[in-house]
């Protein structure tokens, strides 16, 4: 069993976040989120129409047991939509996680990591547990962490482009040097994306869209724990490494020969 | 006493892993993708010994990779040698009857002077511990002197709080170098027999206050031969990364000093030798490949050519160890301790050019800083 | 009278309460998050709430996301 994830005060029971967007309907969704056993779930928010009454997903997430809900901030253009947007999630949820998210740009969605910095510190200082979704940057890692962010959730390639982790050498760096745990967000295609991700030494990670557009999205989930439990181990039991070789045509030593002086 | 050092500085967890290590962990520690404490401990082992030609190349590489073919220079100009302090390993020590001087104005602008026209342009000024005769205000006009002719100026005195750090920041204080000298509290208590310095957690903390200060730069290091040097440098490793973590803009040097028991009457407990000294430096380039890791003039000729570029990428040089040393050619009394590697400035950096290495005397300029407000 | 509900024009039928407009707009208004002229209002102070003619007010529910 791996060791326990702590975000602020709560101990979350898996390395595996999921989303509710994406779903072909609730059932399949609540079905889903169960099989995968995370324990924090994503949400949007929409404006309340009556025709969508029926699909409202309250009802059902709110049923499921030891799954924090997190809202999220979509369809946020800049900071000030951010808070606003917050602050209603947290009316839904009473629950002080908020994932923020600000991506102005339809088309590839890309974080505003300008606007997210300021977010950020208002939504601190409101007292949310803020989960920024970010670019893998280290420096605006730590500048979030410096102004109290929860955790920072780099992403690891685009939204929804199942591309994997293109950005490795940026998140071992955020890895390194954060002292909050560090989920990625983005871009994980397939189980062996997010276990690659975990050895790496993410605390965990969030997956949306491999999961909800899978042939089956409740099988597909089980897949993605044991491959978010199989990355968490084997990161923690310490993989071997690769071999390296080195060339020894001038040794370096030499000067050492005699000992002591 | 009994100190119990904070959770984040407690090397021992990760001690084991050096008294277990066989060639197997050896190897997989060189080759590691993400070196930490176990690989450190690891490659600290006797069992590390045989591969010391493997760490130079590994070390070598990474040194060039991150660092560059490059090495820079610095000198200590000694302010001062008053020191209410007993460490038993030290020559200014307040129980050695030396003469004891502290440099006047205009004693130390000719010191400067003379390092100057060395061309050096990293100067590092020390002092002993704090004392009536030797406090603040007396080291804060050398600073804003030393800012006015040096691009980098640094200070290794005693610990300070952190408003005084934050004000010798605005003097134009670039960096502070403390040395804990051992991480064993125990032997901590015995080797500083007495004075300001007998405080092990108010030495601690002084790098982190010093950041927290505004000071960009932090050197740090214990003095090999008090302690054991794997519990030390285990120690040394995890306060180094506790300060890169909290403190993510700070810049990280670690020193490696120590004693030889040759020369002084001071005589360690633990022995380090070349070939130790050598695998201890390449193991710290080996988990912290970014790092400035430093070889003073303590250091034999032979040791610091072979070393240079190899790991170490900064070092001293044509270095004066009494107070007044660069001007008057006796100085005024006893060294601190004594130099090694005499070489003037021109000399050693022929030795770098035949090695492929730059000698670079400045790598960061105050004209930004010194810029207008807009 | 006659408000601006979540982007459109809404013709009251209600006290112009606060809760009255919800109660007129879902079946479940516990399950919605409300700003009123671009101020969130807390759940707790929505019994206090007088509407005014014209009013903007957004009324937003969970949906799908990721």
């Amino acid at each position: 069993m791996s060791q326990m994830l702590k975000i602020k005060d709560q101990v979350l029971g898996s390395r595996l976040f999921t989303g509710t967007g994406k779903f072909s309907d609730t059932e399949t969704m609540v079905k889903t989120i169960k099989a995968s056993g995370t324990a924090l779930v994503t949400v949007a928010l929409r404006r309340f129409h009556k025709d969508s009454a029926a699909d409202d997903l309250y009802g059902p997430l709110s049923e499921l047991d030891n799954v924090h809900i997190m809202p999220n901030t979509s369809g946020a253009m800049n900071a000030r939509e951010a808070v606003n947007a917050a602050m209603l999630g947290r009316e839904l949820t009473e629950s002080p996680f908020i994932k923020l998210e600000i991506h102005p740009n339809p088309h590839h969605l890309l974080p505003d990591a300008i606007e997210t910095y300021e977010a950020a510190k208002i939504l601190v200082a409101e007292g949310f547990w803020v989960m920024p979704y970010i670019p893998a940057d280290p420096v605006l890692a730590k500048r979030l962490e410096d102004i109290g962010c929860a955790s920072v959730m780099p992403l690891g390639s685009p939204i929804g482009s199942g591309q994997g982790i293109e950005v490795r050498e940026m998140i071992r760096l955020i890895v390194r040097d954060s002292s909050i745990p560090v989920v990625v967000d983005a871009g994980i295609r397939s189980p062996s994306d997010a276990a690659a991700a975990m050895e790496m030494g993410v605390d965990a990670v969030l997956v949306n869209s491999a999961i909800a557009a899978a042939e089956n999205p409740e099988a597909m989930a089980i897949a993605f724990a044991m491959g978010v439990e199989a990355g968490r181990a084997a990161y923690e039991a310490g993989l071997m490494s690769r071999s390296r070789e080195a060339v020894h045509t001038s040794p370096l030593t030499s000067f050492l020969a005699g000992g002591s002086v | 006493m009994s100190i119990t050092l904070p959770q984040w500085l407690d090397p021992l967890p990760w001690i084991h892993y050096s008294k277990d290590a066989e060639e197997g962990q050896v190897r997989q520690a060189l080759d590691a993708a993400a070196p930490g404490e176990k690989e450190l401990s690891t490659l600290l082992s006797p069992a590390a010994r045989p591969f010391i030609e493997a760490m130079a190349q590994r070390a070598r590489t990474l040194t060039r990779r991150h660092i560059g073919r490059t090495i820079g220079l610095y000198a200590p100009l000694y302010l001062s040698s008053h020191c209410p302090g007993g460490c038993t390993y030290c020559g200014f020590a307040s129980d050695r009857e030396n003469e004891r001087h502290s440099l006047s104005a205009k004693e130390a602008a000719h010191e400067m002077a003379a390092m100057s026209a060395m061309k050096l342009d990293e100067v590092l000024l020390l002092t002993g511990e704090r004392t009536p005769k030797f406090d603040f205000h007396h080291l804060k006009p050398f600073i804003e002197m030393a800012a006015r002719q040096f691009d980098l100026v640094g200070i290794e005195v005693f610990p300070m709080d952190e408003a005084e750090y934050r004000e010798l920041a605005g003097a134009g204080c670039t960096s502070v170098t403390l040395y804990q000298e051992t991480y064993d509290a125990a032997q901590y208590d015995r080797y500083h027999r007495w004075g300001p310095k007998k405080n092990y957690l108010n030495r601690i903390d002084a790098p982190a206050r010093a950041l927290s200060g505004g000071l960009r730069y932090v050197g740090m290091g214990a003095l090999l031969g008090l302690s054991d040097p794997i519990y030390d440098m285990l120690a040394l490793y995890r306060h180094a990364r506790y300060l890169q973590k909290k403190y993510w803009k700070a810049g990280i040097s670690i020193s490696f000093p120590r004693i030889q028991p040759q020369r002084g009457d001071f005589q360690p407990d633990y022995m380090v030798d070349d070939t130790y000294l050598a695998q201890i430096i390449f193991a710290f380039r080996i988990v912290m490949p970014e790092v400035q890791l430093v070889l003073s003039t303590r250091e034999s000729q032979a040791f610091r050519d072979g070393m240079a570029g190899v790991g170490v990428s900064k070092m001293s040089v044509a270095s004066k160890t009494t107070v007044g040393g660069y001007s008057d050619d006796a100085g005024y009394e006893e060294s601190q301790f004594q130099i090694s590697d005499d070489r003037d400035v021109e000399t050693f950096c022929e030795m770098l050019k035949s090695k492929d290495l730059e000698p670079v005397f400045k790598n960061w300029d105050t004209v930004y800083r010194d810029g207008a407000e807009y | 009278m006659q408000l601006n509900v979540n982007g459109e024009i809404h013709k009251h039928q209600g006290d112009g309460s606060l809760i009255s407009l919800l109660k007129e707009m879902c079946a479940r208004p516990e399950r919605t998050a409300v700003m009123v002229n671009g101020k969130v209002v807390k759940r707790v102070d929505w019994d206090g709430v007088q509407l005014k003619d014209l009013d903007d007010v957004d009324v937003v529910m969970f949906a799908g996301g990721g």
